[in-house]
């Protein structure tokens, strides 16, 4: 039996040397970037082409990585906050953060009713997401339903468990669109404070998604890969805006001294109601100017964009770099985050439509592609 | 047995006139080899100690500014759980999250330790033994598998199953309430079992008591408990989820306990012409209710801490007295979610819960080891008594429990005469059995149908390339793509556990045996450390993680296998402890004792006494605590993240394969990553088997070695 004991303390010492032999062998990496969910199918095809991993942990997730410094590069559809702004600031070095957009993406809104496909508006989803609304039959939805039986049930709100960009990007839109709803819940955040009285919690986008499933009279906010991926592509909501179009109208006009009807072309403002797809996303982005040192401003653009033809809920998602790696302890994180960019700003917007996402707009690519030139 | 070379210098005749000391005296070079082996065994428990102190100081610290910003109070009490409002700082308070880990863990309880109890009964005593054995076999199996694929079945399988009970409840719950008050009033008439009886009565006065109150109008609250409308997370769905994730757990540790009560015990008892039941009713129950409140408490250790589960069935809502048919949230689960992307205050007030949770499985152990001990304490009274006089045996029965009082009954009518078991007798052995039938098939209908689910989708996907090939991309495209690198990943993280783990944990448990025979002071020290660890044992895993975080993460602004790989380490070492402690104790004095009294050094004793007899011992509880390390989920989510590809190196991101699951089932959801989810989770499994079944053929070979 003392030779059953060495020969396991051999065994295990063979481990140990083992594990410490395969740790010398260390593989070659191209970066490790981590947060966003919204592009994360995006990212991780990207990233299998060059050799970079990418996890997928939430907006709110790669902020915290950026500012920790655990990772080369990190996504993230939200604007960081000012706290999160400072506490960079004041764990690496002073530096600031730059924002790179990537693709342009669309927020859906399915809903689980016995109507079917319903049509929605920005100031009723700030209604509803706020708790002004709280039954499928009030008549601020059944106005934009006509000949569609509403149940009178109430609705269940899904929302996010965990910090999100989608969240972010979707107040963001409730903000630009319902008065109601900046008042009650407030700015644009990961982490909204939701006043909705009947609300369910999920994990991450398909967690949502399952929970519009799971429950009747549902609705909720979700990317639309994940939408499609849920079997909720038919219950997406069509969403309306305000659009100046050119429209017919009969029109009674005196003609010497005769009333005639007469069909004439005026500009109107209507609402138009459209489905979110590559097209419409595509549509969203032809902003008049933008600006990337101001990328709240962009994603204010995006969302409820003037564009005609743009779906309402356009997002853009970003990847986040450091005003100075050097500065900021992260020299190592440079030639990776610039391989990953060239990459998102060269072969990779090619195949981004086959996850449901629309390139970058040319304009804005090409100035992104400089500024990611000019990194250091 | 050992060999006494130490013990030559001793080897003179007997009676010179030298003092006794003297001659005892050994070289030299033997007491400093024992000195070394005593500063190193004392050395690695005072590591382990350290290291823990320091990951829960360095914890502890980072939640300063929780205190500053609400006070303990005003944390501790807060209902709320709002982290950007409109206007002012977050909102944050500890109250829901509290509410909500008693409220799920008491449901889960109460499902889970009837059944278990059941289960262990009828695979011990009941079934036929071919069935015993494999109803068992069946048991071990999902005792292996991780919380995410429960988590995840929960969401897809069990969700759409039971909300339509949930809302029969919801739409008759005085009638429901009615219904169960019944059912326990008369499971208490008909004593099912010493052990449940008093807390059946309790349980049934206090619904009495409700009900009364709902009746006369002076109490509206409890029916408010179980109102609707039944949403798809909720704490009664969260609790039955629980209830089957710790099912396996509780009823095989409960059978091990059960498998102890002497077999002359349980053939006195039926020779006294007690039915089966009774048999069960008077020796087997009373012998193991020390055994099944430590079952219960390291069930209820497991619910407490169980994070990514109840993260995706309870719907995450900050809920206090609410409905239980409606959301909550509990403390694990919003650690598992929050962390990794929580700002300054917000990552303080999680932290501040992490050790609110810890604090609370701190009590509730506590509460089991006082409980174990006064049972342990009649009950071994009773066993020294039993086998030499019947009458002291009634006295200790008598002046036990008081539920034990029906046995001098039995005893006198059985031994009067073998009389026709009639009457109430046969009835309540009837029903008794058939409620034992009824746990059986009810606990082992979701554990089977899980089973089945694992095995027949997952080998859906199997193929030579899904072990070689990395994880895909695309989840509407996985064919061709494989777990290669998760495989590798869970291999070196598990390895880097081990290597810390084992040698740590093995070393300490000889540490605590040391301390216990030199008596006195030291033994109040290794019963120090012994609790130390149970606290550990009953620690979290989450927390586990999170304070690899803050310490190795952070610092190292790297997430790492070595940090993935310390997380598991600090979820394994007590499990080895543990296991190494209890065969240790085993190995008969004597033989310790022969071996110090032939000289041999304590060094030596350890290595070529203590060790080999305890070592398939110790074999068997690494291996299980690495099986359990293999399957763990959430605190690898914050320190080894994940890796797309191959990688081997110790400071970069790994995959493992609970994380390839947690990704494809969690992350993004299509038919196709399910079916990759179920291939993985059918591997991670097997592996988790391979490593049990290898521990077992381990134990026996040694075993058989020593024999031969």
């Amino acid at each position: 039996m003392v030779d059953s004991v060495k020969r396991s303390t051999l065994a295990s010492a063979a481990l140990t040397g083992a594990v410490m032999m395969v740790a010398a062998a260390s593989a070659a990496g191209a970066g490790t970037g981590s947060g966003a969910s919204f592009p994360a199918l995006v990212y991780t095809d990207w990233c299998q082409n060059i050799g970079c991993s990418y996890t997928s942990k939430g907006s709110s997730g790669g902020i915290q990585d950026f500012i920790a410094g655990t990772v080369d590069f990190a996504g993230s559809d939200a604007i960081m906050s000012s706290d999160q702004v400072s506490d960079l600031a004041a764990k690496r070095g002073g530096v600031s953060p730059l924002y790179f957009p990537t693709v342009l993406g669309a927020i859906t809104v399915p809903t689980n009713t016995s109507a079917g496909r319903l049509r929605l508006d920005g100031k009723v989803l700030g209604e509803i997401f706020s708790g002004g609304i709280t039954k499928w039959n009030d008549s601020r939805i059944t106005r934009l339903n006509r000949g569609k039986s509403l149940p009178n049930a109430d609705i269940t709100v899904c929302v996010r468990s965990d910090g999100s960009g989608t969240s972010y990007g979707f107040t963001n839109y409730l903000n630009k669109v319902s008065l109601n709803f900046r008042k009650k819940v407030g700015a644009a955040s990961q982490t909204p404070a939701w006043t909705a009285p009947r609300i369910v919690r999920g994990a991450k986008n398909p967690g949502v998604a399952q929970c519009i499933k799971d429950n009747s009279n549902s609705i909720g906010y979700v990317d639309l890969g994940d939408a499609q991926n849920a079997g909720l592509a038919s219950n997406i909501a069509a969403i309306g805006k305000y659009e100046r179009r050119t429209v017919r109208i009969k029109k009674r006009v005196k003609v010497r001294g005769k009333v005639v009807v007469k069909r004439v072309r005026v500009k109107r403002t209507k609402l138009v109601f459209s489905l979110p797809s590559v097209k419409t996303i595509s549509a969203a982005g032809t902003l008049r100017s933008y600006n990337l040192s101001n990328p709240a401003k962009i994603q204010r653009d995006l969302v409820n964009s003037t564009a005609t033809g743009a779906y309402p809920i356009t997002i853009t998602t970003f990847v986040l770099a450091y005003s100075s790696f050097a500065k900021a302890g992260k020299s190592g994180s440079i030639a990776d985050t610039k391989a990953f960019l060239n990459y998102a700003y060269g072969a990779g917007q090619r195949n981004v439509t086959k996850f449901a996402f629309a390139p970058l707009p040319k304009g804005m690519l090409a100035a992104a592609k400089t500024r990611a030139a000019a990194l250091k | 047995m050992a060999r006494s070379d130490g013990a030559a210098g001793v080897a003179t005749p007997p009676g010179v006139a030298t003092p006794l000391r003297s001659r005892l005296r050994r070289p030299f070079g033997s007491r400093l080899a024992d000195t070394v082996y005593l500063t190193l065994a004392g050395a690695s428990a005072a590591a382990a100690i350290a290291l823990v102190a320091y990951l829960i100081f360095s914890t502890a610290r980072e939640t300063s500014p929780v205190w500053e910003t609400f006070g303990v109070w005003g944390f501790l009490t807060g209902r709320e759980w709002v982290i950007s409002p409109p206007t002012g700082g977050p909102r944050l308070g500890a109250l829901p999250f509290i509410y909500g880990t008693l409220a799920t863990s008491a449901i889960a309880m109460a499902i889970a330790l009837p059944l278990s109890v059941g289960i262990a009964l009828a695979t011990t005593v009941f079934l036929p033994r071919p069935l015993r054995r494999a109803v068992a076999g069946v048991i071990d199996v999902l005792a292996a598998v991780p919380s995410v694929v429960f988590g995840f079945w929960a969401v897809v399988v069990l969700v759409p199953w039971a909300n339509p009970g949930l809302e029969w409840i919801a739409e008759h719950n005085l009638r429901f309430l009615a219904f169960l008050t019944a059912v326990l009033l008369l499971a208490t008439l008909l004593s099912v079992g010493p052990l449940l009886r008093p807390l059946l009565a309790l349980t049934v006065a206090g619904l009495v008591l409700v009900m009364f109150l709902i009746l006369t109008g002076a109490l509206h609250a409890p029916v408010g408990l179980l109102e609707g409308p039944v949403l798809s997370g909720s704490y009664m769905l969260a609790g039955i989820v629980l209830a089957v994730m710790i099912l396996p757990i509780t009823t095989a540790i409960i059978r091990e306990v059960f498998a102890t009560v002497p077999t002359d015990q349980q053939e006195a008892a039926l020779a006294l012409g007690a039915t089966r039941w009774e048999m069960v009713q008077h020796s087997m129950i009373p012998w193991s209710r020390s055994g099944i409140v430590g079952a219960s408490a390291l069930g209820l250790g497991r619910a407490m801490g169980e994070t990514i589960a109840l993260a995706l069935v309870l719907g995450s809502v900050p809920n206090v007295f609410g409905s239980l048919l409606g959301p909550g949230a509990t403390a694990a689960g919003v650690i598992a979610l929050q962390t990794g992307e929580a700002g300054q205050l917000q990552l303080a007030a999680l932290t501040a819960l992490a050790i609110v949770l810890f604090v609370m499985t701190m009590i509730i152990n506590g509460l089991a080891r006082i409980l174990v001990r006064r049972n342990a304490g009649t009950s071994r009274r009773r066993r020294s008594a039993a086998p030499t006089d019947p009458d002291a045996e009634a006295a200790a029965r008598a002046d036990g429990a008081a539920e034990t009082a029906p046995a001098p009954a039995l005893v006198r009518e059985g031994a009067g005469s073998l009389a026709p078991v009639a009457g109430i007798r046969r009835l309540r052995s009837g029903v008794s059995e058939t409620l034992i039938a009824a746990a059986v098939l009810i606990g082992m209908l979701p554990l089977a149908v899980l089973l089945v689910e694992v095995v027949r989708n997952g080998t859906r996907v199997l193929g030579a390339s899904f072990f070689t090939e990395v994880q895909p991309t695309d989840p509407n495209a996985v064919a061709g793509f494989g777990i290669g690198n998760a495989l590798v990943g869970t291999a070196i993280l598990t390895g880097v556990a081990v290597a810390i783990a084992a040698p740590l944990g093995i070393l300490t448990s000889l540490c605590i045996n040391e301390l216990n025979g030199m008596g006195g002071w030291p033994r109040r020290v290794g019963d120090a450390i012994g609790y130390f660890v149970d606290v550990m044992l009953g620690m979290p895993s989450i927390v586990a993680g999170l304070a690899a975080y803050l310490a190795i993460v952070i610092r190292a602004q790297q997430f790492s296998a070595f940090a993935g790989g310390l997380a598991l380490a600090i979820v394994m070492f007590p499990i080895v402890v543990r296991a190494a402690d209890e065969v240790l104790r085993l190995v008969p004095g004597q033989q310790r004792e022969a071996a110090l009294a032939l000289g041999a050094p304590r060094w030596r004793t350890a290595w070529s006494v203590m060790l080999p007899a305890a070592l398939p011992g110790i074999i068997t509880g690494t291996m299980l605590a690495l099986a359990r390390a293999a399957g763990e989920t959430a605190p690898l989510l914050f320190t080894s993240l994940g890796n797309q590809f191959y990688s081997t190196d110790l400071f970069e991101p790994i995959a493992a394969l609970p994380l390839l699951i947690f990704k494809f089932t969690i992350d993004v959801r299509t038919d196709q990553s399910v079916d990759f989810a179920w291939g993985a989770t059918l591997v991670l499994i097997a592996f988790i088997l391979l490593l049990n079944l290898m521990a077992r053929l381990t134990a026996r070979l040694i075993q058989g070695g020593r024999r031969g």
